[in-house]
């Protein structure tokens, strides 16, 4: 039932400057199916979690338990993490062919998602350049879903996008998450996103978790200062009600 | 009375084979002492609208026509003319004293190899003639108007020592030496972390309370825009597609481009 | 107005380059002469409607030898940047990618090679092994290297970091196929600005080789080895220099031209 667990994990970088403690004791669990959020501002560590639990980070020490092979990932910035030399077929299709899966068989799993992300006809011959930055990161979220992976970790997959665009997006995942049941781990510094799209979430600060729990709870009664904070500044970015 | 009047402003790029009209006849005023918001996504023209006010357009981009009258009913210097015709000269004298602009990346606003002192300095004696030791007195007081704890020691401190906050603040009290009559704000806070904005609308939302001044609020955030300016003016792809009283425009849109944009909004709440 | 004439200059390198290519490729039908017959009766005639660029010493005509000179010269400044291309490449990307001691090791390697004159070790080597055409493509190309791996690792440092690359690894994708899939194909324009540059000063310093007697041999005419032979000669046949030394300088002149170009078009445009 749990899809990640976490237990003390701790990661520093050395600098000139001294040493930073990235992640300093961070324990946390992942249940399967949830849409788990990591919210915090930049430098909480966030991001460096989410590399660790990809694997492309080792931690310092502590524990890291995902139990499947089967992880992909969406990044934020959708003008770099598309190769700008390869066809949007083959960055879609890449996945499959290391799995070794024949000719026949991408194709087929490439019309399916194709469609799913609302892919206009002829975008397979196309390059990445071609595209603005929503759909390259309909395509991003294609290709990481195309291997049918049981966990996708997506860090600030909106950040960078206009807010029409990020509500599609988001609802993309949404979609993909109630038809195949995947666990997300969704990274944002947004609140306002992490309440549209998950169902579960974690604060951090400086390194720590200072709270989690339901992202109902988190809302109606979070009880850590950092979080009343960060509930406090995001309303700054709702409209004023007077009138609507 | 208005502090500034934009007619018809164009700003065009030239690509090879095409022009690209970034900035596509644009008209608004300034009323004096109020907060003018201009809100659009990326791409939409509203920085390039800002830039232009100043003349701060460069290649490959150009100014193609419109005017842009300050302080119109007012008759000496720069008042009632048109900043668009206006030498270099004379738009130095206008730049950094009557209207002053915050930029969106305290980073690359400040040169650095000099302190955050030096730099406030040299703007307030170009500007006011005053000598040194009357220009550092300013400076400190500014900087102690935006909040920022031990103004002293930050004077000396260079860009890169400071928080991206602290940077903020210190643009803005560089904005504000000179005591101008407009400042324009090109999205102040979208480059800082979500609980340093809210401590800079809150600081903003004081000194236009405080010093009655008139602000052009350029922002791709509904909400932040909503929640500072008296009116607003949605921009899309170059053109202002609704402009109105804030209130008015949140409740009645009129527009299909404002109308889905407030969904989007809304539905993020 | 720059860009202009920029790229009127960049035109005509190509053109030349591209008639030179023709001239080399076609050599057998443009030329009335075979480039080793020698004719004892025609020696050192200066250029006349028979042979337009005149003859040598042996009588042979020097426009054939230039034609068929041109094979030689443009086939051993194309491959010798080729396998200085491909060692530059994988030393590059292998530094680039794997850092750490592996990269420290291959950079001081390079560093060591370029503290060696060229020119001298070459000659060094030539003169240990035989001067033949394989033996000069071979040695020009194996000491050239070294800039394009600097460029390349360069290169590969920075795409490492970008995203698309994480994404790859993520999804299971081995060194093999990062490096040769991914990197490489991103890091191939700045190669191919060297590389131009490059067939200019191969072609030079085959030129020089030849020159001096340790390039290719005579019979076989390369442009190189013509001017060694119009050295004895140049007060009383000024042909026999001129007409050659002016197709190394233009040929070598168009590639240069055509490499700058190059870079200017692959360098990023005003940033927004």
């Amino acid at each position: 039932m749990t899809m990640v667990r976490c237990e003390g994990v701790k990661k520093y970088f050395k600098s000139k400057a001294g040493t930073v403690k990235a992640l300093d004791g961070v324990s946390l669990e992942i249940r399967k199916g949830s849409f788990f959020g990591l919210v915090g501002e930049s430098g909480c560590g966030k991001t460096t979690l989410g590399k660790i639990i990809l694997g492309i980070i080792e931690p310092d020490s502590g524990q890291v338990v995902v139990e499947t092979k089967k992880v992909q990932v969406v990044f934020q910035d959708p003008y770099n993490s598309l190769d700008p030399k390869m066809k949007i077929f083959d960055i879609l299709a890449e996945g499959l062919i290391i799995k070794g899966e024949t000719l026949h068989a991408i194709k087929n799993k490439l019309m399916i998602v194709s469609s799913l992300i609302n892919l206009p006809i002829g975008a397979l011959k196309k390059y990445p350049h071609q595209f603005s930055g929503g759909e390259r990161q309909r395509i991003a979220i294609g290709r990481a879903i195309i291997t049918r992976p049981e966990l996708l970790v997506c860090d600030e997959p909106v950040s960078s996008l206009d807010v029409t665009i990020q509500l599609q997006i988001l609802r993309l995942l949404k979609d993909i998450h109630k038809k195949t049941g995947i666990t997300c781990l969704f990274i944002s510094h947004d609140l306002k996103v992490i309440k549209f799209i998950c169902d579960h979430v974690a604060v951090m600060s400086r390194g720590k978790i200072v709270e989690r729990g339901s992202v109902h709870d988190i809302y109606a009664s979070a009880t850590h200062p950092y979080t009343k904070a960060l509930l406090k500044a995001a309303a700054y970015d709702n409209i004023k009600n007077d009138g609507i | 009375m208005n502090v500034l009047e934009v007619k018809n402003l164009k700003v065009y790029f030239n690509a090879p084979g095409q022009i690209v009209k970034a900035v596509d006849d644009v008209s608004f005023n300034i009323e004096k002492g109020k907060v003018f918001g201009i809100v659009g996504e990326s791409g939409s023209g509203k920085t390039l609208t800002a830039l232009s006010i100043l003349k701060l357009i460069s290649p490959p981009g150009n100014i193609a026509g419109g005017s842009v009258i300050f302080n119109p009913s007012a008759g000496s210097g720069s008042n009632g003319r048109d900043l668009l015709k206006l030498n270099e000269e004379s738009l130095r004298g206008v730049r950094g004293s009557k209207i002053s602009i915050v930029f969106q990346e305290p980073a690359s606003s400040f040169n650095p190899v000099f302190t955050i002192g030096e730099q406030i300095v040299e703007t307030i004696i170009s500007h006011q003639g005053v000598d040194g030791g009357k220009a550092k007195d300013i400076a400190l007081e500014y900087l102690n108007r935006v909040h920022i704890h031990e103004a002293k020691r930050i004077f000396y401190d260079y860009p890169h020592q400071l928080s991206g906050g602290t940077k903020q603040r210190a643009m803005i009290a560089m904005a504000l030496v000179n005591s101008p009559e407009l400042i324009i704000l090109d999205e102040p806070t979208t480059a800082l972390d979500v609980t340093i904005q809210a401590q800079i609308l809150d600081l903003l939302k004081e000194i236009i309370e405080k010093e009655r001044l008139s602000i052009l609020f350029i922002s791709h955030d509904f909400g932040i825009v909503s929640r500072m300016c008296d009116s607003i003016a949605v921009m899309h792809k170059g053109r202002i597609v609704e402009a109105g009283i804030t209130k008015d425009i949140l409740s009645r849109p009129n527009e299909p481009y404002t109308i889905s944009l407030l969904e989007s909004v809304k539905a993020l709440l | 107005m720059k860009e202009l004439i920029r790229n009127k200059m960049a035109l005509l390198a190509l053109i030349f380059i591209l008639a030179m290519l023709i001239l080399a490729m076609l050599a057998p039908l443009l030329t009335r002469y075979d480039p080793t017959s020698t004719d004892p009766g025609s020696v050192l005639t200066a250029p006349s409607k028979e042979h337009i660029f005149g003859t040598d010493r042996l009588g042979r005509d020097i426009f054939s030898r230039i034609a068929y000179g041109a094979r030689i010269s443009l086939a051993i400044g194309f491959i010798a940047v080729g396998i200085a291309s491909i060692i530059g490449l994988l030393i590059g990307a292998i530094a680039g990618y794997y850092g750490g001691p592996i990269d420290y090791a291959l950079m001081r390697f390079v560093d060591i090679m370029l503290c060696f004159p060229t020119i001298f070790l070459i000659l060094a080597v030539i003169s240990i092994l035989e001067p033949s055409i394989t033996n000069i493509m071979v040695i020009i190309g194996a000491t050239g290297w070294m800039g394009i791996a600097r460029l390349v690792r360069a290169q590969i440092l920075t795409l490492k970091e970008r995203d698309f690359i994480a994404a790859a690894k993520v999804m299971g994708a081995k060194d093999s196929r990062i490096i040769l899939k991914h990197l490489i194909p991103n890091a191939i324009a700045p190669i191919l600005v060297s590389a131009t540059l490059g067939i200019g000063g191969a072609i030079l310093t085959e030129s020089a080789l030849s020159f001096l007697g340790i390039g290719v041999q005579p019979p076989t005419p390369s442009w190189g080895n013509i001017l060694m032979d119009g050295r004895s000669t140049l007060g009383v046949a000024w042909w026999l220099t001129v007409f050659p030394g002016l197709f190394i300088l233009f040929t070598v002149l168009s590639y240069n031209i055509l490499g700058e170009a190059l870079r200017d078009t692959s360098e990023p445009r005003l940033k927004e």
